[in-house]
């Protein structure tokens, strides 16, 4: 059975960022996997909470407000996020283990030109399984570009009135 | 994430096999099926070939491939597997079976650091051109 211990999703805080986020978070429900949020910033930044929400929510706001929900809903550990200024494929490889999935966006296109350099490095380094998710991918139904529905369901039902 | 149609590349090498072993796991996991694509080309065979002899050399090895994978793999009687021989270009042929799959798996070839050498040019051209989610099984993969 592919099951695993982690998801581990590369994100970077652009529009192809979301449907990669997705595919991770509906994966790490289906095999009830922790899901590891990873970005990576240049060698400029000085991190100085590389796990925090409130880092997340200003390099990537739209993965932060997915990762809240999840949070929200399957627990504080359900999610993990690692924000470390250093290479991104370097880094991806180094947190996702032989137990793991990796998912990463498929290589930005510019023109005729496809940037492939940390796809190709993810893809040849990792020591597990890789998922690259084309931009040009049409998300099926059953999963949406915002977290799972379950995720933003509220956690206590409110009670229904009673009869009259 | 429901019944998933899950196209695999077999090749004959051991990249090959853990790409397939991987998709039958997959689809025995999720109630998918699975169909497996082997390419092959004109100017890779030997010139005393014929068009017949390599197709039906191509069938009988992608046969035993599945044969040998749904035999490792738990729950496999469940798993639907069509197989299919195709003469073209590997990235071609992949990228064209897959077209209205839910996922595509390939294996890769190891590590070095001639990266796209070693990934194969197909994986990388494949990555490139697909629709769907694309899954590369790495030489080191469980």
């Amino acid at each position: 059975v592919n099951g695993y211990r982690h998801v581990v999703v590369g994100v970077a805080g652009h529009a192809g960022t979301a449907r990669t986020l997705a595919w991770a978070m509906a994966e790490s429900v289906a095999t009830d996997a922790q899901l590891v949020v990873v970005h990576a910033l240049d060698a400029a930044h000085h991190v100085d909470r590389p796990g925090s929400l409130r880092l997340l929510e200003t390099v990537d706001r739209s993965a932060a407000g997915a990762v809240a929900a999840a949070r929200r809903r399957r627990g504080d550990a359900s999610v993990r996020i690692v924000i470390v200024a250093d290479s991104a494929g370097e880094l991806l490889v180094r947190e996702a283990g032989p137990e793991d999935l990796l998912v990463i966006g498929g290589p930005p296109r510019a023109g005729w030109w496809v940037r492939s350099g940390t796809t190709s490095q993810v893809m040849t380094m990792a020591r597990c399984p890789v998922i690259v998710v084309s931009e040009r991918w049409e998300l099926p139904v059953h999963i949406s570009s915002r977290p799972p529905a379950e995720w933003m369901r509220p956690k206590i039902a409110p009670a229904k009135p009673e009869e009259p | 994430m429901g019944a998933q149609r899950i196209v695999v590349g077999v090749d004959g090498t051991e990249g090959g096999r853990r790409a397939l072993n991987w998709a039958l796991r997959e689809a025995s996991n999720r109630g998918g099926s699975v169909r497996a694509v082997m390419s092959w080309r004109w100017d890779t065979a030997s010139p005393t070939q014929s068009t017949e002899s390599i197709q039906s050399e191509a069938e009988r090895v992608l046969r035993d491939e599945i044969a040998s994978q749904r035999a490792a793999v738990p729950g496999e009687a469940d798993v639907s597997v069509a197989a299919e021989v195709v003469e073209g270009r590997a990235a071609d042929v992949l990228v064209r079976a897959a077209r209205d799959a839910d996922l595509l798996v390939l294996g890769s070839h190891g590590h070095n650091r001639m990266l796209r050498t070693v990934l194969g040019s197909t994986a990388q051209e494949v990555v490139e051109s697909a629709r769907c989610p694309v899954v590369v099984i790495p030489s080191s993969a469980r």
